[in-house]
């Protein structure tokens, strides 16, 4: 059981320059504060208010639903219940072990082995060793990479990591769940397995807090629901009617900054799509992709009549509207321009980490018959960042880069260099 | 287990009637019911409960130090060895220098014999302290993404440098072998001295962690400092010989002092070259480092999650 009492959670942004962690800049800023001294909170400029007033209760074994935009405060709230920060005001109270989902992957090293990560990981995760053993083999059977599972993880590919840190994970069996959205992760048909698990965890009597983007899933795992919006709880009820209460919120904002857009079936079109996101490899879709990441595409549509020469087709563009790439289904095999099966689907592509420079892009998506017509179009269906945060060249290049690649290059010189 | 909801009043915070819904599966027994009630709210945890917790969580301190260790001799060529290298190649440097250019070695005794205790001692404070002042910021992405009471950090980075310090003594070994230097009884009394080291390490790991992460200064002026802390304590040269009488209290103000000259004098059966008021001095400064290195952590660590 959950309690959550007049949560609120303030951020100070701090002003990133080149020397923002010193003492020196720390101290400066106390004292800017203590001269500028604020009036009324809500009218510092510098100040976030991720969460304000939010008070819920989720009674035992019960699966809550958190939907709401990127920024609405959701992963904050999870972040708190799971004492990973404290709040500014209110407080939670909760009874049971909480296992938290947040991320896949947590703490694994490269330079161990599967086997050895496991063991970290799992520890780290909170459960005991000897739990860990028993449990060993069923982790290994999930995540299906027994014959590698004595090598370094460095040599393993992305794929293969995320399988085993998934299969890490769903061992935990708390009373209270936190799960932030990790419901499939890897190839298709690990993707149906985690999907599966997941679910079976989620209903199998514990109290969940489950943040989803999509209505579609929320509306099947979940109870009751509720909404955020700007820090603030603005519906809470059965999930049908908070769902839509969220649909027809957001339906008039196309600009929506969210990495995540769902659409209602319209059987009338001969092929209409369904879903679109972006996320980033360990399933995380917050909008914000680490410039080093790959990214991954998602849409999902539907083929409702018998269709020959379409394909789906993604553009990607900058905030200002510059196309980046594109890309479609059929680029790799022609035979996909020939006869299209009815039904629903799912697919993804994934482009490189290190390609796209730092800025805003939103994805433009079209099924359709190339030169010819369109079924259904969705522009600027969806937005997300990519950002800059570990990159070297960024220590001593603050600023942002102009350009669409983000690769770096290094430069070669012939017989001596000028630096020693 | 209740907790203060602010920092000083008591909460009672009974289990509701009705807990327990049958028809919806998980049933919470009274005891997981009382065993695992949290509240989260602004203020801390108390002190005692934090380190509680840090001791629950001791099967996490175990694997991080296994996997520190693991680490960094994994991919090497050597691999283990080098635990043994190292300070062997360190010591021979240092005999070099110190002895054969210069002596500063007392007379009478082989200086690598008299080097190495004062060495070793010292390497495990130098490592545990530069380790933990980093724990919080190299680790910065589990502590973003999942809960564990950060004190296993530190605590695990001042834990690895001992497996290191016990290569040490095999060596210590060998060379008392090679210049049939017998050990005696005095050896049992090593750890006590020994802990003054591992005191002020983790005094100072704790208190250094949660300051790097708020101001970078701390990883440019910890080297340096660690550095010349090194020439400050009686590694390279022993109290009596070099350090005038008069300053002997003053310079009891490093606990090393005492640490080094008291774990050496125990591994060669010499008597120890500092007075009991400097060996109290030293005691005090590391229970003082140990005391302000906890507060400091207790009172800034929920904020490194918000920084890092």
């Amino acid at each position: 059981m959950i309690s959550v009492e007049n949560l609120s959670k303030r951020y100070v942004l701090l002003r990133h320059k080149a020397h923002d962690r010193l003492l020196s800049a720390s101290i400066i800023g106390m004292a800017k504060r203590a001269v500028t001294r604020p009036a009324d909170p809500d009218d510092d400029a510098d100040v976030h208010w991720a969460l304000r007033d939010v008070n819920f209760e989720v009674a035992q074994g019960e699966a809550l639903g958190i939907i709401g935009r990127n920024g609405a405060g959701k992963s904050t709230l999870l972040k708190i219940i799971s004492r990973l920060t404290r709040p500014t005001d209110g407080r939670v109270v909760t009874r049971g072990r909480i296992g938290s989902m947040l991320e896949v992957g947590v703490g694994f090293n490269p330079m161990l082995t599967g086997r050895e990560n496991v063991m970290l990981s799992g520890v780290i995760l909170g459960i005991k060793r000897s739990e860990i053993r028993k449990k060993f083999d069923d982790i290994v059977e999930f995540s299906g990479i027994r014959p590698f599972i004595d090598v370094p993880v460095k040599r393993y590919s992305s794929g293969m990591r995320v399988r085993l840190a998934f299969a890490v994970m769903v061992m935990l069996e708390p009373e209270i769940l936190l799960v932030d959205e990790v419901l499939s992760v890897g190839d298709a048909e690990f993707k149906r397995r985690s999907s599966a698990r997941m679910q079976e965890l989620i209903r199998s009597g514990r109290t969940v807090l489950f943040v989803s983007h999509s209505k579609q899933v929320v509306e099947q795992l979940c109870d009751r629901a509720l909404e955020l919006d700007r820090g603030r709880l603005v519906s809470i009820g059965a999930t049908s009617r908070v769902v839509e209460h969220y649909s027809s919120a957001n339906q008039e904002d196309s600009r929506s900054g969210n990495a995540f857009v769902e659409f209602e079936a319209e059987p009338e079109k001969a092929m209409c799509i369904r879903e679109i996101s972006v996320i980033t490899i360990n399933g995380n879709c917050s909008g914000e992709i680490e410039m080093a990441e790959p990214l991954l595409v998602r849409m999902s549509y539907d083929i409702n009549e018998d269709i020959e020469g379409a394909h789906a087709f993604c553009r990607i563009e900058t905030g200002e509207g510059m196309v980046v790439l594109s890309s479609g289904d059929a680029d790799y095999d022609p035979a996909h321009l020939g006869k299209r099966r009815r039904g629903s689907y799912t697919a993804e592509f994934q482009v490189d980490g290190g390609l796209l420079e730092a800025g805003d892009y939103r994805v433009s998506a079209s099924l359709g018959v190339p030169y010819e017509k369109n079924f259904d179009r969705r522009p600027d269906a969806v937005q997300f960042k990519v950002v800059d945060r570990s990159s070297r060249r960024r220590l001593w290049y603050p600023q942002t880069r102009p350009g669409l690649i983000g690769r770096e290059y290094p430069w070669v010189y012939e017989g001596r260099a000028p630096f020693a | 287990m209740t907790t203060a909801t602010t920092s000083n009043e008591p909460s009672q915070i009974d289990p509701k009637e009705g807990d327990i819904d049958g028809a919806t599966g998980l049933e919470l027994s009274p005891e997981i019911r009382k065993r695992f009630l949290r509240v989260v709210d602004r203020s801390n945890d108390s002190m005692f409960r934090r380190i509680h917790e840090a001791f629950q969580w001791r099967d996490l301190l175990f694997m991080l130090v296994q996997r520190d260790i693991k680490v960094r001799y994994r991919q090497t060529v050597f691999g283990i060895v080098w635990a043994i290298m190292v300070p062997l190649m360190t010591m021979a440097v240092y005999w070099v220098v110190f002895d054969k250019l210069g002596r500063m070695g007392p007379d009478g005794m082989p200086y690598p014999l008299f080097l190495f205790p004062g060495m070793i001692v010292y390497q495990y404070f130098s490592s545990s302290t530069g380790r933990a002042a980093n724990s919080l910021k190299q680790d910065s992405a589990i502590l973003a993404k999942v809960y564990f009471p950060r004190l296993v950090l530190p605590l695990a980075s001042i834990t690895s440098p001992l497996v290191d310090f016990l290569f040490g003594l095999v060596i210590l070994a060998v060379i008392l072998a090679i210049y049939k230097h017998p050990p005696t009884w005095e050896i049992l009394l090593m750890p006590a001295y020994l802990s003054i080291a591992i005191v002020s390490a983790a005094g100072m790991g704790m208190g250094l962690s949660v300051l790097n992460s708020h101001f970078r200064d701390v990883t440019h002026f910890l080297p340096v400092m660690l550095h010349l802390w090194f020439f400050c304590s009686p590694v390279l040269y022993s109290t009596t010989d070099l350090v005038p009488e008069k300053f002997w209290l003053f310079f009891a103000l490093n606990p090393m002092v005492t640490a080094c000259e008291g774990v050496r004098s125990c591994l060669l059966g010499q008597p120890i070259a500092v007075t009991p008021e400097m060996m109290l001095i030293s005691c005090s400064v590391a229970v003082v480092l140990f005391v302000s290195g906890l507060v400091t952590f207790m009172k800034l660590e929920q904020t490194v999650t918000d920084v890092l």
